[in-house]
């Protein structure tokens, strides 16, 4: 049976070292929540975070948190001998809608609500290219999803997902 | 703007998207509220003014037309019913009494629970309002009717009055009428022309020049102005001032004022109204004037206006006018703005405040070279008016999220108002300098706080009736707030008249719950007894009153206010009474804070809260076994005690209890791990900064310390969330660095509770 198809999206595509083979990984990213590409500048450290997020940069006096794909996506604990990023390599900076409400320890504005753009930056090895593909409606929602490149298969991944992973289990 | 906003701004353009129709009808609902206060004021005074429940009525049916465009349902329901009771009380039908009033004040509250439910996407509480539906029901089937004719002794018929004008009138309209003249006012009618372009105003100053004198019954357009361009009005008005004083107040309207007296005072006029009912006016007016039954006084339209006007309290007459006149220009020049755009352009600014940094760089890489060096010199001059002019944009967005803290005091003086009720005391509440302004989110902020301060104060601080007779005080107690600006700072005075605090039974009431032990108590100065009550925990009664005293608050007020950056300081004297003062930064955008370096990390303590800094010697640093009352603390909470052993200080007599600023952050070493080096031998040549909070004063080990400066704290993104239990936000320091801003109060109770679940690494080192 044919899929059902998408109208065809722009993606960046990236690659990341110590892939589940050790080999290198695709990874596709919606050129739409791409904002840009950066070297990222000095990393500040921040504490009680999960630890695939290394940390905050500026970016023109905007905060950035910047994510190791490697440890979000459970790699890094394959090879835990690679850098997880090599110093050279850049990042992927996505824009991401978050909504918030205001802290609920200083209790005061009831429901006060604003929603406001954030930018995540993914760390990767290098941007391989840029190019259209077609997405398949998946018959199993919420599962990742798998892009038909020029490069073989990609998985596409969204900045809502790597902003809020589901929680994993604490030892 | 959500997907649903968008929508709705295609699909309705020129509709009030629902965050303005929400905004809008919270500002109808306070507008409300403060004008019930007002009306309570007046009814106390035994003078309620049927001016403030009509306006009160007005506002309620504007929200009950904007509900029925938006948000059918409960809210309209309820401003539905709010209204009809209004209307009942106007109508007299429904005593305005205490009751009453409870019951439009909690018509206030359910207004903005309702409210703030829908805003932030909750499920409406609707058992709430149901209840409240359930008593404006009530209330109207048990007050009302019965004797809602008792002002239809009158007969209306026995005046002078044109019938057709009685035939006109609204049921309002002829219940004041019949209540003013059975109350022995006297009635007179009034005819005024308006050019039809002003006529609103026209309006309006005819019932400010009255106000004081008399109630307008009603305006009646004659129908005969006297060109297209204007408009003749016929006024009811009853009074109880003599007739000159009317006409003159009058008089700069250019109006033709006339007693109307009882038929039977008079004799019958040649042709008698009710057998000529519709024959022309001025005949009728021309005709009276001849028989001299009524005073005719017609004023010519004066130049002078205002100097003319003979009204006995003329200071009182002309400042409610200017009000008028303000409060109609603020209307006009205002608009309201999203706080989130706000904050997008002091994003902006805080981009462009790094442009003079670029800018110095370029500076003196052209002041090395000779032949540039005069270029420099240029450069410098326009750097200087650049960051001038940044400074200037950055306040006056600042000043843009300033509001008047009046907004917390309408609150807090119905808090009062009920609580005093619910207490059955009698407070006075005043309150002066609402005027000043603050930071809107402090404003919201604050109310919680100060909500808490008040309950406090009514409930145990003013005594009850006897006691205060039997102290040979007022009656009467009285709370007073104070607000006013102090240099960069706000603050707020709450002061009560009522029992006081005495600083050894805080000490005592502190040793005997177990807070404190007996040899610190023996240490405790007047001030560091009061600030006891700060502590978690503590409470001065034995059994928790419906009100308070369940011993939570007064620590989660302090907490609080402490996150704003701010300070509470207590003053107390026995049976004079206790004074609170909160002192706060005019604005959350700009915090004061020590930037320290940690670990390689540069991070942002605020200085609110910081008592001093001094280098640290390494050799003096001891060990200690850990005091008592952390483990107690720690065992109530249900969480082990990890440190047994805890590196002190010795420091202006008390140990103080150290603790790097790296440890207490970032997650402790793996556990097990042989190679952590002890606290002492971690301990490098830095600073202590020693963080002081009620009951807990601990110095805090960092390797540098690079100054004092203003901040703009920016919240921590969302996907860094979990770092909000310690951290307050971030901040660009303006050199590419970050700033992590610290929550010191969440950092301290944390290593004084110790509740974290991980064993700290201290622990496990003396194990080894």
């Amino acid at each position: 049976m044919t899929p059902l198809m998408t109208a065809p999206i722009e993606v960046a595509l990236c690659t990341l070292l110590g892939g589940i083979g050790g080999e290198e990984e695709l990874w596709a990213f919606r050129l739409d929540e791409a904002a840009e590409i950066v070297k990222p500048p000095t990393i500040t450290r921040v504490p009680r975070v999960d630890p695939s997020i290394r940390g905050l940069f500026l970016l023109r006096g905007r905060l950035v948190t910047l994510i190791d794909l490697g440890a979000r996506l459970g790699l890094r604990r394959l090879h835990p001998e690679l850098p997880w990023i090599a110093p050279q390599r850049r990042a992927i900076v996505l824009a991401h809608v978050a909504q918030r409400r205001d802290d609920p320890r200083l209790g005061a504005p009831r429901g006060h609500r604003r929603e406001e753009q954030e930018l995540l930056a993914i760390g990767v090895d290098a941007i391989v290219g840029v190019e259209r593909v077609s997405r398949e409606l998946r018959a199993v929602p919420g599962a990742s999803e798998l892009v038909r490149t020029s490069r073989g298969p990609a998985f596409l991944l969204g900045a809502a997902a790597l902003a809020f992973p589901t929680r994993r289990e604490e030892p | 703007m959500t997907d649903r906003e968008t929508e709705a701004a295609m699909s309705a353009p020129g509709l009030l998207l629902e965050s303005e129709f929400l905004a809008e009808a919270q500002e109808i609902v306070d507008a409300a509220s403060r004008t019930l206060l007002a009306l309570d004021e007046a009814r106390s005074r035994g003078d309620a003014s049927p001016l403030l429940l009509g306006d009160v009525f007005r506002a309620v049916h504007t929200l009950k037309g904007l509900a029925g465009l938006f948000r059918p349902g409960l809210l309209g329901t309820l401003a539905h019913e709010y209204e009809e009771l209004l209307q009942d009380l106007r109508l007299g039908r429904t005593p305005l009494d205490g009751e009453a009033m409870d019951l439009l004040f909690r018509g206030i509250e359910t207004f903005g629970v309702l409210l703030a439910a829908i805003e932030a996407g909750l499920p409406e509480p609707e058992p709430e309002v149901r209840a409240l539906l359930a008593a404006l029901a009530r209330s109207r089937n048990a007050l009302g009717r019965a004797e809602s004719d008792h002002d239809g002794a009158v007969k209306l018929e026995s005046w002078a009055l044109d019938p057709n004008i009685l035939a006109v009138l609204t049921e309002y309209e002829e219940h004041r009428l019949r209540l003013a003249v059975a109350s022995g006012q006297r009635l007179f009618r009034a005819e005024v022309r308006f050019a039809l372009a002003t006529l609103d105003d026209g309006i309006e100053q005819l019932k400010t020049r009255l106000i004081d004198l008399g109630e307008i019954v009603t305006y009646l357009p004659t129908g005969d102005g006297a060109d297209l361009l204007s408009i003749d009005l016929e006024i009811l008005v009853v009074s109880r001032a003599p007739v000159d004083l009317l006409a003159a107040a009058l008089e700069p309207l250019g109006a033709r004022l006339e007693e109307v007296r009882r038929r039977d005072e008079t004799l019958p006029p040649p042709a008698a109204p009710a057998e000529d009912a519709g024959r022309d006016r001025d005949r009728d007016r021309d005709d009276a004037a001849e028989t001299g039954e009524t005073r005719v006084l017609r004023a010519g339209v004066s130049p002078g206006g205002d100097k003319h006007l003979a009204v006995a309290d003329e200071g009182r007459e002309g400042r409610s006018a200017g009000e008028r006149n303000e409060q109609a220009l603020e209307r006009v020049a205002t608009v309201r703005v999203a706080i989130d755009r706000i904050d997008g352009l002091l994003d902006v600014v805080g981009e462009l405040g790094l442009l003079p940094f670029a800018v110095a760089r370029l500076e003196s890489s052209l002041r090395q070279n000779p032949l540039t060096r005069r270029e420099a010199g240029e450069l410098s001059r326009l750097r200087r008016s650049l960051e001038r002019h940044i400074g200037r944009i950055r306040s006056g967005i600042l000043a843009t999220r300033m509001v008047p803290l009046a907004q917390v005091v309408d609150r807090l003086t119905r808090a009062v108002r009920q609580i005093a009720r619910e207490s059955e005391k009698q407070v006075t509440f005043v309150a002066t300098g609402a005027e000043t302004e603050l930071d809107k989110l402090l404003v919201e902020e604050l109310t919680e706080p100060l909500l808490h301060l008040v309950r406090n104060a009514v409930d145990h601080g003013i005594e009850a009736k006897a006691t205060r007779e039997r102290l040979q005080k007022p009656v009467v107690g009285t709370l007073a707030l104070n607000a006013f600006q102090k240099g960069n700072q706000v603050v707020v005075e709450l002061e009560d008249d009522g029992a006081g605090m005495h600083p050894e039974a805080l000490v005592a009431r502190a040793i005997g719950l177990g807070l404190i032990s007996p040899e610190e108590g023996r240490t405790y100065g007047r001030n560091e007894a009061f600030s006891l009550v700060f502590l978690p925990g503590f409470t001065t009664r034995a059994e928790a009153g419906p009100l308070s005293g369940r011993g939570v608050g007064m620590d989660v007020v302090k907490t609080n206010i402490a996150a704003l950056g701010g300070t509470v300081e207590v003053e107390s004297e026995p049976d004079i009474g206790s004074k609170f003062t909160l002192t706060l930064p005019i604005t959350l955008a700009v915090l004061q804070v020590l930037v320290v370096v940690a670990d390689g990390t540069t991070f942002c303590l605020p200085l609110a809260n910081l008592e001093e800094v001094f280098p640290l010697d390494v050799a003096a640093v001891r060990r200690s076994p850990v005091r008592e009352m952390g483990r107690e603390l720690a065992r109530e909470a249900g969480r082990e005690f990890g440190r047994e052993i805890q590196e002190v200080l010795p420091h202006r007599d008390a140990p103080l209890p150290l603790a790097p600023l790296g440890t207490l952050l970032f997650d402790a070493p793996e556990a097990g791990d042989a190679r952590t080096p002890s606290l002492r031998e971690r301990l490098r040549p830095g600073f202590v900064v020693v963080a002081n909070f009620p009951g807990k004063r601990i110095g805090i080990v960092v390797d540098g310390v690079d100054g004092q400066q203003g901040i703009v704290v920016k919240a921590l993104p969302a996907a860094l969330r979990s770092a909000r239990s310690v951290l307050a936000g971030a901040t660009d320091l303006g050199d590419h660095r970050i700033g992590l801003v610290v929550d010191l109060g969440a950092v301290v109770d944390e290593f004084v509770r110790e509740a974290r679940p991980r064993p700290s690494p201290l622990a496990l080192e003396e194990r080894l």
